[in-house]
């Protein structure tokens, strides 16, 4: 219980560091309590500041979390909250009673409060700007668009066969997107561990090592190549790609062990059994 | 208070029957191994049909209970400053549409409905292997994971409009998402200000500005609105919760049992008690003290 109250409180440190929006709900909720008698629906009020004590508050952050069923984050336990309702009506109130009031109706002021406001807000989060690291628009578009070609051109190659691929991550991440006729030898849960509550499937120990093998730079990897083709030699595995950086010996102990001859494919080795 | 449906509330409700259609056919297809063909077939009959009495029902509600002073003030020119908010309100929200149509601003991680959508098209069956692999399922998945229905509405949509999957699920689906999450606000909106136009638009305009913000972070409104528009926790945050305080404030009681059951075939929760329901229970509960102490007369029978 200690350990679910320490990471609910971590929880809301790294929920309100992130961004500011849980500020501005508090400010709003602040304006709301001070301007109590002018809002009409109090219930919401109330409720609301109820829920946001308990969603802070370690304790019963805590016990939310388990309510949730642990399979959530921290962060999920804030859906409870109407936080773009009430921040969203303490904005209203704000720009059309208490600015009205105290502008003495000069239709400058009020602007000129509203514009601040809004630049205000715009500092608390981001307009449309992708928050996750590593994935810039560009980069992600031609990511997938090369994975595509690549998988177009391989079922170009195999005709109506049907295929069983293991290759890179940056292929198999869309893959089963692209094509569903397409199988593969483990999917986007062996590195994406969100989509691992979705199944209760668990890849043999040899699976994970030959994931680890493509995915490590050349001269890095862990487990031989002899131990990647004999895995794939048992599997029903019939189409390789193998990164273009991989040395030609390795290229070479794998075509011995499958008895097939490589080719390339773009900056791929392709291996056909 | 308002109990009278606007456009909004029949948005909102169509939105809660497909989730209902898809759920039954997702059921039907999954536990009697039927193919998502039929599923789909399923899927169309009741939604058509559920609309249709809806719309029925509501055209009838409307000539019987017209409200004659609303349909007036309806109709009443929009002032200078109403305009600029509507302008405002349309820009932002037309700029969200376009934000999400033409770049590709998806946030894929931990989720795997494209996949799922094809496989079910694939096999036509409902999750006869696993998305991910293609291959048949060694242990099986999470009873709770296997009676969400949205894969199979959309693997239903996808083969009725001939629309491609992750077309469907990555640019379709947000844009209904975001246009639904519009109406529940707007639900809100004549909640919280019933006679004030002005006030309402002012709301909207400040809840679309607001979506534009959140988009900072994952867990936001904005974010699930902007990146992840397929997902059920979206749905359930962006549309369902406002809905449900609209309905709460306005004391709709049959439409919030119609939003917890529809959390429930939507979002992996706990027995179905999700997050509408507790958020039901303590908005009713505010509402029953302030009535015993009879604040809410004071407030003119507002909660």
């Amino acid at each position: 219980m200690a350990e679910l109250v320490r990471n609910a409180w971590a929880g809301w440190r790294s929920f309100a560091g992130a961004g500011k929006l849980p500020a501005a709900l508090l400010i709003s909720l602040l304006f709301l309590w001070i301007y109590y008698k002018r809002v009409k629906q109090k219930g919401l009020l109330i409720y609301t500041t109820a829920a946001v004590i308990c969603c802070i508050l370690p304790v019963t952050a805590a016990l939310l979390e388990l309510y949730q069923t642990r399979f959530y984050d921290y962060k999920w336990i804030w859906s409870l909250v109407p936080m773009t309702a009430v921040t969203g009506l303490a904005i209203t109130l704000f720009l059309t009673d208490f600015l009205q009031e105290f502008s003495g109706g000069s239709g400058k002021r009020q602007a000129a409060a509203a514009a601040l406001l809004a630049a205000g807000l715009v500092l608390c989060g981001g307009m449309g700007s992708k928050p996750w690291e590593g994935c810039g628009r560009q980069a992600e578009v031609q990511e997938r668009q090369k994975a595509e070609e690549i998988l177009e051109e391989l079922q170009e190659r195999l005709q109506e066969k049907q295929i069983c691929l293991w290759a890179p991550r940056e292929l198999l991440e869309y893959t089963r997107a692209y094509d569903a006729g397409i199988l593969l030898l483990y999917g986007r849960d062996m590195w994406d561990t969100d989509l691992t509550a979705y199944s209760y499937e668990v890849y043999p120990g040899g699976f994970r090592d030959l994931y680890l093998w493509m995915e490590a730079a050349p001269g890095t990897e862990t487990v031989p190549a002899s131990y990647c083709a004999q895995t794939l030699a048992a599997s029903e595995v019939n189409c390789i790609l193998l990164p273009g950086d991989k040395p030609a010996e390795t290229i070479q102990d794998f075509e011995d062990m499958l008895g097939v001859q490589a080719e390339t494919l773009g900056e791929y080795y392709l291996l056909i059994r | 208070m308002q109990k009278r449906d606007s456009f909004a509330d029949i948005m909102i409700l169509i939105f809660m029957m497909a989730i209902g259609a898809a759920e039954a056919a997702h059921l039907f297809g999954a536990f009697f191994h039927r193919p998502v063909s039929v599923c789909s077939m399923i899927f169309a009959v009741l939604l058509v049909m559920s609309a249709a009495v809806l719309l029925c029902l509501w055209i009838f509600r409307r000539r019987k209970f017209v409200d004659r002073e609303a349909a007036c003030n309806a109709k009443r020119t929009f002032s200078k400053s109403e305009r600029l908010l509507l302008l405002l309100f349309s820009a932002l929200v037309f700029s969200q549409i376009l934000f999400m149509l033409i770049g590709k601003n998806v946030y894929i991680r931990g989720d795997m409905t494209v996949e799922t959508v094809r496989s079910f098209l694939q096999t036509d069956g409902v999750y006869r292997v696993n998305p991910l692999t293609g291959r048949p399922y060694a242990e099986g998945l999470p009873s709770r994971i296997q009676i969400l229905c949205l894969p199979t509405l959309y693997a239903a949509v996808s083969s009725i409009f001939h629309i491609s999957p992750d077309v469907l699920v990555l640019y379709v689906i947000p844009v209904i998402t975001l246009l639904c999450c519009y109406g529940a606000y707007g639900c809100l909106a004549a909640a919280l200000f019933p006679e004030n136009r002005y006030r309402k638009l002012c709301f909207l305009t400040a809840v679309a500005f607001l979506i534009w913000i959140g988009s900072y972070g994952y867990g936001m409104d904005g974010f699930g609105l902007i990146f992840t528009g397929w997902r059920g926790v979206t749905m359930r945050n962006a549309v369902l919760i406002p809905y449900v305080v609209s309905c709460c404030l306005r004391r709709k009681y049959f439409c919030l049992l119609l939003c917890v059951l529809a959390e429930a075939c939507i979002v992996w929760t706990l027995y179905g008690m999700g997050v509408c329901l507790p958020v039901i229970l303590g908005m009713l509960l505010v509402c029953r003290l302030r009535r015993g102490a009879g604040k809410e007369a004071a407030d003119g029978g507002a909660c």
